[in-house]
């Protein structure tokens, strides 16, 4: 009998721990996820050694090497061309969310101020755009997100949510899908429609070898496909520290010259 | 009752040959004078079906604006000699008067020169309004900097697409040509004369006047015909002559390649291509089935009668083809090749047993009588299954399909009844004439299949083995046949042919697809809106429309002020400044300043992968790579430099020279007058307008290879949201694809239940009309296995030789069963000696036919040759495989 009922109470709350886990997942809302994705994405803090490699308009690879320096969860970033030896030193500064840019060119020592920058253009020369990696809480603010069914996108258990552009909204894409891992809420993959054709999907962002650094689950390399010009875009971090204290002047023309 | 009717048939036959083939001669006479007037429509709008808006509209096109196909001449080398060429080559080519209308190769600049500013968009109006304020050489130049300032460098959007940058690099291009220039004035004054500062003003306000690539490498003329690319004879004569005139000039420039393509000539290479594979095929085959006949039949003149059977039965076909359908398109142009394929399997299967049988009986009479009894059933139920199966697809909504269904069951049928009509009276007459000739009568020769038959004893005894093996080996091809892929690249079928390579050459040089699509519009403003939605779509590359060079009025009206500005700005430019040898150092200053921002573009140019505008940079400011790189601009101030009082008579000179030239031009080209219809010059209006004036055409390229179905698929959706009514070759090729996918699945459904049908009511046994159907099922499963297992692929070809096999697969059962019926349940030696022996010749007849196209270098024939070949050869086996041991099962079970 003392059997039967210790089977029963163990099958009770083997139930009532599963029923709060699914409780628990069901509740949390696209919103949710969505926010916490972009905060996991846009650190309040961050210094890294990167290498990008595009594909120039005549179909050739060429990297990048740089060092990134970024603050207020990405409100101002400094990029600062390591290799190849053409661009060494060549810095860009970008503060107001990318709304401001600034470019210094060591060689001719001369800083050029770019009038104006879309956060939908493409972020030098990549087929990223400041928008893609939900910069200045764009996910948030220009689409409406719902909730999709769970779905195991390369191998993680993941969050589907889609991603529709608000009516009123200047947002560079017509819609977005993003696989967000349950785990890590690092975006697993997302896939970005067209701005004026909602059923072609222009590029599929692919983020891998995730890793727990200073507590922050990073991505260590980011794909992104134009499936328009059959291009693609790898970012792979070398080096990130999370853990730093950057000046406010590091982010002046000044910090750039450095 | 069917045995009676066929023997009766027979005696008839064996008695009163000649009635017969009288009968068929007044039938062909008649075939013959009915089929002259059978009409070829070769357009893939006939292959859609009737009343279908696509085609309707492609049609109505192609009758209305004659611009809508171009032969491409394509013009590699050196830019320079390119240009020589091209200008060389293209009044040659306008001789062609019979076959070419025009040649486009230049930008209109009469037309460009009175209204260019008034087809500029006003933001680009905006920032040229400024930059001829003062057209003197330093504030010129001073301008220039402000404006590069503020469009390139200075808004890095200016550059984010292809269209922008391709603008760009236009820009950079007519600057490099205009320091250029002041360099050979200052450096070489010996070569400074008008006619350069003429052509460097142009190419500053008009960019390359020449199509030319970017890179200056590749250079296209665009020839349009007097005549629609469906008339083929003019299509290879005009090719002909083209080629003939390049070929000439190509002697003088031994630097420079030139060839042709587009619809056109491709039209002309495919046919040509065709012509020598079906030729080289044609020979093998014909040599292989003579030798196939002779060591089977041991009789020389099998082959012949045989063929003659079969021409018979394809004129007749054609005869009522003309009082049916009244035409061949596509399709079923081929419609004689495939009958020859198919219907020389009866003929195969008569003589073979009336061979056999005349050995055996004593008169022809009872020969022929039993050769009706043992093989007339097999013929006809083999012909009506295939025959339906054929008809089955007359269900299709697709005219191709729909006609080559009823075109091919109305041929299967002719060949049956030619087969049990003319040939029967052939044989016999053939031998009363050698019986005449050689005074006694020579009995055929018989080879004989005896390791058929050991091959059937085998089996029935060992039926459990072979059956599971059959079954383990279909089951395990099965899975593969899941797994085989779909080949959408339609390029890779096509023949390896300079005119294609030339298409892919278009693409990379131009970033466009030679082939397009069109959509019309019925006023100047809806034209418009459909070029602009055009223009935003990213898989759509060049739009050209009638609002190119006529913008609707409401948009010349807001342009028009700007226009008007422009021009009062340009008329106040009255005075030439001279320069000073004190004034240089403000020109080295605009010098530098024009340095550093075609560096900064540079750079911007080299992060953002630009290539384009990174060349056009080193062009004017050396590589920022080399430490020690000395640009155009950089020399051209050392050379001010080192001879102030020369560079400074010299500029003057410069600058005298192109004052007028540029104020000229700017002027005529400030012309704020509104641009109408009447206006345009007929050359440039019959390209965007029809004959009534009513409509207009725009033309959309695509931006990558359109023949990649991907590729077709993305551009095929774009061109639905710029316009539901949009037409042309490769939308219509998608729309076709996508309508036969769907009815071939009903058509392939159909076939089966037709044939299951018509096997039940022929052997009047559901068992063994299911038994007939196992060797089609498991051979077509074999055949997509084998298939995927040699890493074959399906594509839009060989797809088509499915339903053929369907019609040929099923025979072999149905023969095989019928024999069995007639010689008794038990006796598969016998039945596989002889019927076997027929199925076997009449697939490898098949096989040789079909696979003879392999042999050939056409990648589409190839494919479909093979499939046919597989598929035919797993039918045959199967039909061996499982009908002797499935039979013997089921007797043992009785």
């Amino acid at each position: 009998m003392f059997k039967y009922l210790l089977g029963f109470i163990l099958l009770f709350l083997t139930c009532a721990i599963y029923s709060h886990l699914v409780w628990a997942e069901d509740n949390i809302t696209a919103g949710e996820i969505i926010n916490t994705m972009t905060q996991t994405m846009n650190p309040e803090q961050s210094e890294a050694k990167m290498k990008m490699t595009i594909m120039t308009t005549s179909g050739e690879e060429r990297s990048f090497l740089y060092h990134t320096y970024s603050k207020g969860r990405g409100k101002k970033t400094l990029m600062k061309y390591l290799e190849p030896s053409r661009v060494k030193g060549q810095t860009i500064l970008m503060l107001n969310d990318g709304d401001d840019i600034w470019i210094y060119f060591p060689k001719r020592n001369h800083v050029r101020k770019l009038a104006s920058h879309a956060r939908r253009q493409k972020l030098e020369g990549s087929d990223f755009s400041y928008e893609d990696m939900g910069g200045s809480n764009t996910f948030v603010e220009k689409y409406e997100s719902v909730l999709l069914e769970d779905e195991k996108k390369e191998g993680h258990q993941c969050y589907k949510l889609k991603l529709t552009r608000k009516p009123e909204s200047d947002a560079g894409y017509s819609r977005i899908i993003v696989w967000v891992d349950k785990k890590t809420f690092v975006p697993i993959v997302i896939d970005y429609y067209h701005d004026k054709d909602p059923e072609l999907r222009e590029k599929q962002l692919i983020c891998t070898d995730i890793e727990l650094i200073d507590g922050i689950y990073t991505p260590m390399k980011f794909t992104m496909y134009n499936k328009l010009d059959d291009t693609k875009t790898t970012m792979e971090i070398i080096e990130i520290n999370y853990n730093v204290d950057l000046p406010d002047a590091l982010f002046t023309e000044e910090g750039m010259k450095q | 009752m069917k045995e009676r009717l066929l023997r009766q048939w027979a005696r008839f036959v064996a008695t009163h040959p000649w009635w017969v083939l009288a009968f068929m001669f007044v039938l062909i006479i008649f075939s013959v004078i009915f089929a002259s007037d059978l009409r070829m429509d070769m357009l893939w709008s006939d292959m859609l079906p009737s009343g279908d808006p696509m085609a309707q509209e492609f049609e109505r096109i192609i009758k209305e604006f004659k611009s809508t196909s171009t032969i491409l001449i394509v013009i590699q080398g050196e830019e320079a000699a390119i240009k020589k060429f091209a200008d060389e080559i293209a009044p040659e080519i306008e001789e062609l008067e019979a076959y070419i209308e025009r040649v486009d190769y230049k930008l209109d600049k009469e037309f460009f020169g009175r209204h260019g500013f008034m087809l500029t968009d006003i933001e680009d109006l905006r920032n040229t309004t400024d930059m001829f304020n003062d057209l003197n050489l330093v504030p010129l130049l001073n301008n220039i900097n402000n404006n590069f300032e503020k469009e390139y460098v200075g808004n890095d959007q200016a550059l984010d697409t292809r269209t922008k940058e391709d603008e760009a690099a236009r820009a950079l291009d007519g600057l490099y040509y205009w320091l250029k220039t002041m360099d050979t004035f200052i450096n070489t004054p010996a070569g400074a004369n008008h006619a350069l500062i003429d052509s460097m003003v142009e190419r500053f306000l008009y960019g390359d006047p020449y199509f030319i690539s970017y890179d200056k490498k590749t250079l296209l003329l665009s020839c349009k015909p007097t005549f629609s690319s469906i008339d083929i004879e003019k299509d290879i004569a005009a090719t002909r002559a083209i080629e003939e005139k390049i070929e000439q000039i190509q002697d003088k420039y031994p630097m420079v390649r030139a060839g042709i393509t587009g619809v056109i000539p491709l039209q002309k290479y495919e046919m040509e291509y065709t012509e020598k594979t079906m030729f080289l095929s044609s020979i093998i085959a014909l040599l292989l089935v003579i030798i196939l006949f002779i060591i089977s039949f041991r009789m020389w003149s099998a082959p012949i009668l045989a063929g003659l059977n079969l021409v018979i039965a394809i004129i007749i076909t054609a005869g009522i083809v003309e009082l049916t359908i009244g035409r061949l398109n596509m399709m079923t142009s081929i419609f004689a090749v495939i009958l020859i394929g198919l219907g020389i399997d009866y003929a195969i299967h008569l003589i073979s047993v009336y061979n056999e049988r005349r050995n055996i009986d004593s008169d022809q009479r009872q020969a022929m009588e039993e050769t009706f009894a043992r093989s007339g059933s097999g013929i006809i139920t083999g012909a009506l299954t295939t025959a339906a199966a054929f008809f089955a697809l007359a269900i299709s909504s697709t005219r191709g399909i729909k006609e080559m269904g009823i075109v091919l069951g109305i041929g299967i049928c002719c060949a049956m009844v030619t087969s049990l009509a003319a040939l029967p009276a052939i044989l016999i007459v053939r031998e009363r004439w050698i019986f005449r000739v050689k005074k006694k009568t020579v009995k055929p020769k018989v080879s004989e299949f005896h390791f058929l038959g050991n091959i059937g004893q085998n089996i029935v005894k060992h039926r459990a083995l072979y059956i599971i093996g059959g079954v383990v080996i279909t089951g395990i091809l099965l899975y593969q046949a899941f797994n085989l892929k779909f080949n959408y690249n339609m390029m890779s079928l096509e023949p390896d042919i300079p005119v294609i390579h030339l298409q892919d050459t278009i693409i990379k040089a131009f970033e466009m697809s030679p082939d397009f699509a069109m959509v019309t519009a019925s006023s100047i403003e809806e034209s418009w809106k459909l070029e602009q939605k055009a223009k935003a779509m990213p898989a759509l590359s060049i739009v050209e429309g009638i609002g190119d060079v006529c913008p609707p009025e409401s948009v010349q009206r807001l342009r028009q002020p700007y226009v008007k500005a422009l021009r009062e700005k340009i008329g106040k430019n009255n005075k030439i400044a001279p320069l000073e040898v004190n004034s240089l150092k403000k020109l080295i200053t605009q010098l530098k300043r024009l340095d550093l921002n075609i560096y900064e573009l540079a750079q911007l140019a080299y992060i953002g992968g630009q290539d384009k505008i990174d060349e056009k940079c080193k062009l004017i400011i050396g590589d920022p790579e080399q430490e020690d790189a000395q640009g155009l601009i950089m020399e051209l101030i050392e050379a001010i430099q080192d001879k102030p009082v020369l560079a400074v008579r010299q500029l003057n000179k410069f600058q005298k020279y192109y004052y007028p030239v540029l104020k000229k031009k700017l002027f005529d080209m400030a012309n704020p007058e509104l641009i109408t219809l009447d206006a345009l010059p007929e050359r440039i209006k019959e390209r965007y307008v029809n004959e009534r004036g009513d409509n207009f055409l725009v033309t959309i390229y695509a931006r990558k290879q359109v023949w990649d179905f991907t590729v077709l698929d993305r551009f095929t959706k774009q061109l639905e949201l710029v316009s539901p009514r949009a037409t042309g070759t490769p939308p219509m090729f998608l729309h076709l694809i996508n309508l036969i996918g769907k009815d071939g699945l009903w058509a392939t459904i159909l076939t089966l239940i037709v044939v299951l049908l018509l096997l039940w009511i022929d052997f009047r046994s559901l068992r063994l009309a299911l038994l007939g159907m196992i060797p089609l099922i498991s051979g077509g499963i074999v055949m997509m296995g084998i298939m995927k297992s040699f890493g074959m692929l399906l594509d839009f070809i060989n797809v088509m030789g499915i339903p053929m096999i369907v019609g040929i697969g099923i025979d072999d059962g149905v023969h095989v069963i019928h024999r069995y019926k007639y010689e008794g349940f038990d006796k598969t030696r016998d039945v596989l000696r002889s019927t076997g022996k027929a199925i076997l010749l009449t697939s490898l007849t098949t096989m040789v036919g079909f696979g003879a196209l392999s042999f050939g270098s056409y990648p589409a024939y190839r494919s479909l040759g093979t499939l046919l070949t597989v598929g035919v050869a797993a039918c045959f086996v199967m039909t061996v495989l499982f009908i002797p041991g499935i039979i013997s099962l089921f007797r043992r079970k009785k």
